[in-house]
């Protein structure tokens, strides 16, 4: 069974002064278990709200969510228990203590308090515990958010952009305990704007844009995105290496500042040994790796293109 | 539920508004019960002034209306009719009394507090944090709202015999409580439970509206507005719907019959107050159910 699964999810708001705005448009998303699954896009592009209608938090217009098998909107109490999740910008009683927001949120399960304190310790807020909520930054109300969906130990997190307001140790921080989470057999949905960022700590990944999924699988499969393996050659005479190159097989075209050479990088040695063999040395030889925000705006273009 | 209940308990108890507002009416009370202390230390010589200047007032005005035709003994009318009245010491049957003249101030504890209960969940948006505890929200709802019910009620009846407290020391030094027995302490209590469940009430309908408008000063807003504008307009244009009005209906619960120019009994009013509440639960509840959480 899938941990989550949406199917031809639409979420239309409609707007007081009439019109309406479409933030979700049929979307398809399968999430099985285990690992991290990175549920991409920038600003605006709907993953809030796909992870609202996911909790229950809003009513899908066409379309289901499920969790677990159960729907979102109608059966979610039957696995709630097994979700954490942080949905937007974090929360807490800015008047009560962090421990004191979290034994609340404790008390609905009948957690005990050495919970609370574990959750504490895991997103390193034990020693600020104390201290009202409204005198932590950003950041640690991030973490206290973070600590609130631990405290459950729960099989699936779904995290909306769980980087937003920390520092770069933070982020390095929360990378890890995604990537930790997701190693001990949890499924960890993440939300992010940062699609660099989290291509680091994601096995697969969806990208969304203006409510559509425009790319979905494994990282290396929609890096790829219909590409072959290539490296990419810096080197003084580039029409000399391009002629050689092309003698021998190895097709190459000019790419920015470098050539891009259409081979595998575990066949480097030959662009070297081919290019040596005719007095030519390359200033540079290195994978032609490209990132997910690279992939994305390539993907966008291509719709925004194909719709024009 | 029990669970949600006592986490809503546990919540409302720890909030700053709650201790805060104790803090203030307990040392409100506590200068009103000293002030009362203080000034009503009268010397015997004193208190036979202020009776006889009570019963000259009387007789000159021939009994301020009251003596029946014929009466020529007015001082005679005069001291039988001001009975208790004449004597200006503290009589704690006075503080009893004014148990319901506190029934005002403590519907608006209760307003506040029930409003700001959940006002401040939707203002720090952890009304959609427990929603991903426990996603049946008739459930949270309902277990928020007996949460309210049963602070309100403990906190505005401690409040309420703290008054009386406060009061004692006075009528006990320098006042009669020889006029206190199990009767007036009855009527007392009655009383403070009169106002205790107008308390309620009212956190209940600061409740309703702050669920609705997802708002404490909204709630404030709409629920002032409707008491102090639209029912006086209703009052001043349709009177005949006085019966049907909440502050009258109120103002008849807490003061009783005699008072009131309302065509039905004390616990026709109860029930009308339950019944707009009710209402309004209901409709708050409706609309949480299927409501789009931020």
């Amino acid at each position: 069974m899938s941990v989550i699964e949406v199917r031809g999810l639409k979420k239309v708001y409609r707007r007081l002064r009439g019109g309406s705005t479409v933030a979700v448009d049929g979307l398809d998303l399968v999430v099985e278990p285990g690992g991290v699954y990175g549920f991409l896009g920038p600003n605006g592009s709907g993953k809030t709200t796909t992870i609202r209608c996911l909790l229950g938090l809003a009513r899908p217009t066409e379309g289901t969510c499920k969790i677990f098998g159960e729907d979102s909107w109608t059966s979610l109490h039957r696995v709630i228990s097994k979700v954490g999740s942080i949905v937007e910008a974090p929360t807490a009683f800015p008047n009560f203590s962090g421990r004191r927001n979290l034994e609340l949120l404790a008390g609905i399960y009948g957690l005990p308090r050495t919970d609370v304190d574990k959750a504490l310790e895991t997103v390193g807020l034990r020693d600020r515990a104390k201290d009202l909520a409204k005198t932590y930054s950003l950041g640690m109300k991030q973490r206290l958010a973070i600590a609130g969906a631990l405290l459950k130990d729960p099989e699936l997190l779904i995290l909306d952009e769980p980087a937003n307001g920390l520092d770069p140790a933070g982020i390095r921080e929360v990378r890890d305990l995604i990537r930790r989470l997701g190693a001990e057999g949890r499924t960890v949905f993440v939300s992010s704007h940062l699609l660099s960022e989290v291509q680091q700590f994601c096995d697969e990944v969806a990208i969304l844009s203006r409510g559509r999924s425009v790319a979905a699988g494994p990282v290396k499969e929609v890096l790829s995105h219909g590409r072959g393996a290539a490296m990419l050659l810096r080197i003084a005479d580039e029409d000399q290496a391009i002629a050689i190159l092309t003698a021998a097989g190895i097709a190459a075209v000019r790419h920015d500042s470098y050539l891009r050479v259409e081979i595998a990088p575990t066949e480097g040695a030959r662009v070297s040994e081919t290019l040596a063999g005719a007095g030519l040395y390359p200033i540079e030889l290195k994978a032609d790796e490209v990132d997910l925000e690279t992939v994305f705006m390539e993907l966008t273009e291509t719709l925004q293109e194909a719709s024009s | 539920m029990s669970r949600l209940f006592r986490v809503e308990l546990r919540r409302l108890l720890a909030r700053r508004l709650l201790r805060f507002t104790t803090l203030v009416v307990v040392a409100l009370l506590t200068i009103a019960g000293a002030i009362v202390f203080f000034t009503s230390d009268m010397t015997p010589a004193e208190v036979e002034r202020v009776q006889n200047e009570r019963l000259q007032s009387c007789v000159e005005s021939q009994g301020f209306g009251n003596a029946p035709p014929g009466t020529t003994d007015f001082e005679a009318f005069c001291r039988e009719d001001l009975g208790s009245e004449i004597d200006p010491r503290l009589d704690y049957v006075e503080v009893a009394d004014a148990v319901t003249e506190l029934g005002f101030p403590f519907m608006m504890l209760g307003w506040i507090l029930g409003a700001s209960s959940i006002g401040a969940e939707w203002n720090n948006r952890t009304l959609t944090t427990t929603l991903t505890w426990e996603s049946r929200r008739v459930r949270v709802l309902v277990a928020k709202m007996l949460a309210l019910v049963l602070v309100v009620a403990v906190w505005i009846l401690l409040l309420l015999v703290f008054y009386a407290l406060a009061m004692y020391p006075a009528a006990a030094a320098h006042g009669i409580t020889s006029t206190v027995d199990s009767t007036v302490l009855g009527d007392m209590f009655e009383s403070m439970l009169r106002v205790d469940a107008l308390a309620v009430v009212f956190a209940l309908l600061g409740f309703a509206l702050a669920t609705m408008g997802r708002n404490t000063a909204a709630a404030l807003g709409v629920g002032f507005a409707y008491l102090a504008v639209v029912e006086t307009i209703i009052r001043g244009f349709k009177p005949e719907w006085s019966d049907w009005l909440l502050g009258d209906n109120i103002s008849l619960f807490l003061f009783g019959v005699g008072e009131s120019p309302l065509t039905h009994g004390q616990t026709t009013a109860a029930v009308i107050l339950v019944a707009y509440i009710g209402a309004l639960l209901l409709a708050a509840t409706a609309l949480f159910r299927r409501r789009e959480m931020a």
